[in-house]
Parts: C-alpha cells; structure tokens; sequence
C-alpha cells in the first residue's frame, strides 16, 4: 500500500468513503441514520440470518452526534452476538497490521479494511456459519473480550 | 516422575488409562474439573487485569506448561500412572492415524464438520459439551481444512536463538514465542487448531481433548529449544520492567507462586520420551 497504513486506512476508512460518495457523503453528514458504513452487511447465508456493522469513525462518526458511536465491530448470527476481538500481527511490508478472530474463529485471523480487504468482517461471519452447521451461538460467543488497544 | 510419550508410541492399555482418567475428571462435580480447566482457558485468552498471560504474550509458553501441569496432576488424583502425550503433527498428519484412533481421540466430524462419531468422546452421552461459544453439545470437528506445520518448519523456529522480542504481543516479528505460537509465520501452534477444526477452532478449544496433546507437543517443541539454547533464566524474555506481559520472575494468574522462572526447568517433574 502508499503512505496509508492498514492502520490508517481501517480508521479513517468511513471518512474517506464518505468522501469519495460525493452527494451521498452530504446525506451522510445530514443525518445519523445514514451513520453506516457501505461494508456493512445484512443478508442470509447457509440458512442463517448475519448482520455485520463496521466502527463509526471520521465524518460518520460527527453525524452520529448525541448517539454513541460504534467503536468496535459488531457481528450477529441468528440475533446472537459474535464476539470479535482485534489481534495486532505482522504486516506483510514490516510494522503492524490489524487482524481479527471471533469467539468462533479463534486461531485464524481475518484482516478486515477499507481497501483489499473490504469484505473481511463478512468473511469473518462466513466462517463462523460454516462452523456452526446446523448449531446456534451461545451466551458465551458474545461474552465481551478485553481489548488491548 | 511422568514420562509424555507420543501418541503413535502409546499401549492400548496407556491410552485406555488416558481416557478413564480425562472422563473422570469430566465427571467430577466440584473443584477444578475438567469445564473448569476449559473456561479459565477461556478467560486468559483475553487479558486480565490489563495482562496478557495464556496468549499473544511472552508467557504463553510457560502459562500452557504450567496449564499441562495442573492438568496432568488432576489426571494422576485417579491414575498416577498416566501422563498426557503428545500429538506430533509434523509425523502424524492423516485424519484416520494416530491420535484420531477409534481408541483414543476419535475420528473427524460427520459431514466434514459435524459431530465426531468414533471413539470415546463421541456423541454428548459419552462426551458432554457445557461451556462454548455453539450451541453443540456433541464434540464436533472439521479436520484439514489448512495444511499442518512441517518438520522444515519446525526445525526453523526451534533455529531462532532469540525467546521473544518487543513488542512482546502477537505482531513481534523477530522472536521465536510468536511463530510457535503462530501469529507470525510459519504459524506452528495456530495451524494445527485450525486443522483440527470444530471445537478445537474455537475460543473454547480444551473442550477437544486432543487439546492437550497438541500442546503438549508445543510444550515439548519449547523443551526442544530448551535443550539446545539453554534452560536457564537467562533465556526467558522479558526480564523484568515489561508493563501488559509477564517478565521472568512475575506470577502467572490463576496460579499462586508460579512465575515463568519457575518452570523454565521442567526436567524434574516430566520427560519427554
């Protein structure tokens, strides 16, 4: 990548969407119910109903004023809430790059951003169905982690 | 004093004591039973009280060594005769060998990710799944799906002289702790749960019971380059002063007294064979 770290692409990511949408960019900025990020997701998969959103960040975030902004992704599968937990790794061109795992993927990182890897967080959920099969998430899944960062 | 033998190398009589022993620690109502062991696994994954011990962290060698220990002490209340062994992935690499034998892990799930219907952890009557992150209650598996680690790969991450390195989590690149534990290529540890798949996948993955001996062979990789680099203090990292981590001498949580220092020589209390 340029200049622009993975890092910086994830945080500022929105932003630049938001940008880069032109008109739909003002109609971000007007109002908090278009506080959305075009990677987020809602569709079925293998018979089950997901749900991804992305962290508000940037100019979305300033819309969002007087609502608390989502600062972590956030996943659900059938209505139950995936826990997903960020793991700072090795990036590919040296320095830190952002990966992520679910309570259900927990050993096999999935990088999610702005650019080539836009579609990370519904890969990510993807994965989690195949697990599951023909089994729900529990309580557990959705249990917070502690953030490091 | 326990010796941990392979697997493959296991008498049918070893691995049916093996069984017994995890199934009644399973059974066990009270005290650290066998879901205990499973949800502390649970909670260290994350950080606790803003430190990182059981993973993305220096400590995850020697929190796990210690995590085998207090395993392998449950196991030996009933049976003092077993010791956990190891599963040796870069030797043992088919879905059908050796561990997943009909006669002590069991085979891969029905379907390629369904329950596991062979062997004694088959089916939730035999083998009941309480504490996880799916609704299963059967122990599911969904096997090779990535390829597991080789002996080329092992043999360079045992090269590498230095322990660990800053930033001491899961993006230190130039150590060895963070390609054993494999957020860094060639990913040993990681590789293999994903290969295992199912529960073994997931957050709650001591709820495979070949769990503990594929980390009894990342112990026993560690005790490898233990040999040839140095049992010592000297060659655990960080020392001291390393806020988030645990240095050398400071306690590993859950564990009253245990410090990284104080397992770095395991030769007193286990072998490997």
């Amino acid at each position: 990548m340029s200049t622009v770290s993975r890092r910086d692409a994830l945080r500022y990511g929105a932003a630049a969407a938001a940008v880069v949408a032109g008109v739909a960019g003002a109609q971000v900025l007007a109002t908090p119910a278009a506080a959305r990020d075009p990677r987020d997701f809602e569709m079925e998969y293998r018979g089950k109903k997901i749900k991804g959103t992305h962290p508000v960040t940037g100019v979305a975030a300033l819309s969002a004023r007087g609502q608390r902004p989502n600062r972590s992704h956030e996943v659900y599968i059938n209505g139950r809430k995936l826990s997903v937990m960020e793991i700072e790794l090795p990036a590919a061109g040296g320095g830190v790059t952002i990966g992520y795992i679910s309570a259900i993927n927990h050993y096999e990182p999935v990088l999610i951003d702005a650019d080539r890897n836009s579609n990370g967080l519904l890969k990510l959920t993807k994965r989690a169905v195949d697990v599951l099969g023909d089994t729900e998430l529990t309580a557990l899944a959705g249990a917070g982690h502690d953030h490091v960062r | 004093m326990g010796v941990r033998k392979s697997a493959r190398n296991l008498t049918s009589g070893e691995k049916a004591a093996f069984v017994a022993a995890v199934k009644r620690l399973k059974a066990q109502t009270t005290g650290r039973n066998y879901d205990w062991f499973v949800t502390t696994h649970m909670t260290y994954f994350a950080s606790v009280g803003g430190i990182q011990y059981a993973h993305r962290s220096p400590s995850f060698l020697p929190w796990h060594r210690q995590y085998l220990i207090e395993f392998e002490r449950a196991l030996q209340a009933f049976d003092a005769t077993v010791s956990i062994p190891y599963w040796d992935w870069t030797v043992d690499r088919s879905i059908t060998g050796a561990p997943f034998t009909a006669d002590l892990m069991g085979g891969n799930g029905s379907g390629g990710n369904g329950p596991v219907t062979t062997g004694p952890f088959a089916g939730s009557a035999n083998w009941r799944i309480t504490a996880s992150a799916s609704s299963s209650t059967s122990l599911r598996r969904a096997m090779g799906s990535n390829t597991l680690p080789t002996a080329a790969q092992v043999t360079s991450v045992l090269g590498i002289s230095a322990y660990d390195a800053a930033p001491w989590n899961s993006s230190a690149t130039s150590g060895m702790r963070n390609r054993m534990e494999g957020w860094q290529t060639p990913n040993l540890h990681n590789s293999a749960h994903v290969w295992v798949g199912g529960h073994m996948g997931q957050q709650d993955s001591p709820n495979d019971p070949v769990f503990w001996l594929h980390h009894c062979n990342i112990d026993r990789l560690w005790s490898q380059w233990q040999t040839r680099w140095g049992f010592d203090s000297s060659r655990y990292l960080p020392a001291a002063g390393t806020p988030g981590v645990v240095d050398l001498n400071e306690t590993m949580q859950p564990w009253t007294g245990v410090t990284p220092a104080t397992v770095l020589d395991h030769r007193n209390t286990y072998t490997y064979a």
